[in-house]
């Protein structure tokens, strides 16, 4: 029997001391292999876009991006196998438990460790991402609340709106329609991704595709929809799917059932 | 005067000093009006004899009165006035008989009164019903005077507690954050075999904490501790931010010795650390003022992280250390403080002012 792949695991969180703990203890695994560390949200979105680890352990609190929103930026094609890391946060521990999430509390305890590794190694094999993501989604929309669409009909009738209000609890948020640069499903929620921003809302993607106008919005995916202005490149892959490359280094896929898509970001921009 | 207020204070001692003076009084101005009435001897022994009987048996119903009205003190202004009053005309019908009887029995039919009726028996109730209805007046009025001072008292407790308790609340609790955080980069300098680092850090968190646990929120300390306090803090938050973290100190040494309340700007500090050093990848600067300037000692700190109104932590998580800073100088000083929160562009200013007061040297 040949010996399991080690795994490319990042280390994600804003005090050095605290990567330095980890580190240290991760050294006692001997199938675990650190291929970086980063001290914020920023620089772990783009490690794990460039790196593809297995396995990221992830503060919840950093400056920038937190924990939760490096989450939230992630499809689920890109998603490693997460492990949060926090020192006190009852309400995140509680949702953690609640839905079998792996979680390790500071200062990290050796046995605690060995035992998330373990549980790591099992799933790798088993994992399915889509369904970890719609999960963690769903976290996030139970810490941080999830909004709904505050006027789901535009007031001039058929023409799309400029805005898309969302209704978070007493506050609404006005997302520029330009600036969304995609969206996605995850079970019942939809991320709407736009100007470095997460918002997590309850809606379908029916209702989201009939609210944006279709000359600035295309369904790609069975859970994604992009700004078309926003991609920057095409990638063909294999069974006839694309990656569509946007300009923040975001990958999304382009599936066969949208191949005619395609031909959206082949031809030349036409006057209407 | 401490005798009068410890007879004021007791329930018992009080009732029996005025029932017993009351009724001598009674006697005597009885005795008094009988002598400017008929002073001759011979009709005086009789008088005297039957003042004695009215005063005794005036006394003995009087506390009968009492019985039936500290069953009464319950229920409700309407019930205790029907009541009394029905009892005083009952009470003064009987206690007419009674003087009535004594009359016949020991004055002699040469002074003017001969009863033809024995009605006559109970001539003069009303009048004596008016004399009851005093003892009942005095008896009231002194029991409502009581509870009504007793009530003072307990608000007076009640509003005295309810001061403690809210200084309670508001004082300064230590951040779970912080201390599983330093337990972590102790136990990481411990792995590291970093054992002096991590020695230091295990004293300087340790004296904190005991400074945190020891301090009453009633009892104020010199501005001096209250920096050494700080300052502990700061060199720990140091150890986990590095070079994110920056500090100037800016205080006058006069200002060392003025007197705060212990751990005021420790929530102020936190505040500026959390929403201005730990959400920024380049960190922050915190700056602490103190001075001393006319009657008043004036402290502040700065941050320079994004302000009150663009914080992107929702809720009222920064709120919640100004308010209580605010609420405490309130409950010490009334209005005899000053709070304001500047807009510093960058960041945020937490000015407080509070009267001078000097540590005793």
């Amino acid at each position: 029997m040949n010996t399991p792949r080690k795994l490319r695991t990042l280390l994600v969180d804003d005090e050095a001391l605290s990567r330095r703990g980890l580190q240290l203890r991760l050294r006692l695994a001997n199938d675990v292999e650190v291929i970086g560390e980063c001290s914020n949200g920023r620089e772990a979105l783009e490690a794990i876009r460039e790196h593809r680890p297995d396995l990221v352990f992830l503060d919840i609190q950093m400056p920038g991006l937190s924990g939760f929103d490096v989450l939230a930026e992630l499809q689920p094609h890109e998603l490693p196998m997460i492990v949060f890391v926090t020192a006190y946060d009852r309400f995140a521990v509680q949702a953690f438990e609640a839905r079998a999430i792996d979680y390790v509390l500071k200062p990290v305890d050796d046995a605690r460790l060995a035992a998330t590794l373990s549980h790591v190694r099992e799933l790798t094999d088993q994992r399915t991402a889509v369904a970890e993501r719609n999960q963690l989604v769903n976290l996030l929309a139970e810490l941080r609340g999830s909004g709904e669409i505050a006027q789901a009909e535009p007031p001039g009738g058929t023409q799309a709106p400029n805005w898309l209000p969302i209704r978070n609890g007493r506050e609404t948020v006005r997302v520029p329609v330009q600036a969304i640069e995609w969206v996605d499903a995850a079970g019942d929620y939809l991320c709407i991704h736009a100007s470095g921003h997460t918002h997590i809302l309850r809606a379908t993607m029916r209702e989201m595709e009939n609210l944006l106008d279709p000359r600035l919005f295309q369904r790609v995916h069975r859970s994604t929809i992009v700004n078309l202005t926003r991609v920057k490149s095409l990638r063909a892959h294999m069974n006839g799917e694309y990656f569509l490359r946007l300009e923040g280094g975001q990958e999304l896929k382009l599936s066969r059932t949208y191949r005619d898509k395609v031909e959206y970001f082949l031809k030349r921009p036409r006057a209407h | 005067m401490s005798r009068f207020d410890s007879l004021l204070k007791s329930h018992k001692a009080l009732f029996w000093t005025l029932q017993v003076g009351g009724w001598l009084a009674y006697a005597l101005s009885q005795y008094l009006g009988t002598l400017l009435y008929d002073s001759k001897y011979e009709h005086m022994v009789g008088y005297t004899t039957v003042i004695c009987i009215a005063t005794v048996s005036g006394f003995l119903l009087s506390l009968e009165l009492r019985y039936i009205y500290q069953r009464l003190w319950t229920r409700s202004p309407r019930v205790i006035v029907v009541m009394a009053l029905f009892s005083c005309y009952l009470f003064a019908l009987v206690w007419r008989v009674i003087i009535n009887s004594a009359y016949l029995l020991y004055t002699n039919d040469s002074m003017e009164w001969v009863m033809k009726s024995p009605l006559e028996f109970f001539s003069n109730a009303m009048h004596s019903s008016y004399l009851l209805l005093c003892w009942t007046g005095i008896y009231f009025g002194v029991k409502y005077y009581e509870s009504l001072q007793q009530q003072r008292e307990a608000t007076l407790r009640a509003a005295t507690l309810a001061q403690e308790a809210q200084l309670k609340m508001l004082r300064y609790q230590l951040n779970p954050h912080f201390l599983f955080n330093t337990l972590n980069a102790i136990s990481t300098l411990i792995l590291d075999n970093e054992n002096r680092t991590a020695n230091q850090t295990v004293m300087r968190l340790s004296e904190f904490l005991r400074y945190t646990l020891d301090q009453d929120p009633m009892k104020k300390v010199t501005l001096r501790q209250e920096i050494e306090a700080m300052n502990l803090y700061l060199t720990t938050e140091k150890l986990r931010f590095g070079d994110r973290l920056r500090l100037e100190f800016a205080i006058e040494e006069r200002a060392l010795e003025a007197l705060v309340p212990s751990l005021l700007l420790q929530p102020l500090i936190e505040n500026a650390v959390k929403y201005a050093v730990s959400p920024s990848e380049q960190g922050g600067t915190i700056r602490v003022e103190g001075r001393a300037r006319g009657v008043m000692l004036e402290l502040a700190v700065a941050d320079d992280g994004p302000g009150l109104n663009t914080g992107a932590a929702p809720g009222a998580g920064r709120g919640v250390g100004l308010r209580n800073t605010r609420e405490r100088l309130a409950v010490i000083y009334e209005d005899r403080h000053r709070f304001a929160t500047l807009d510093n562009k960058p960041g945020l200013r937490v000015e407080l002012g509070l009267p001078l007061e000097m540590a005793p040297s």
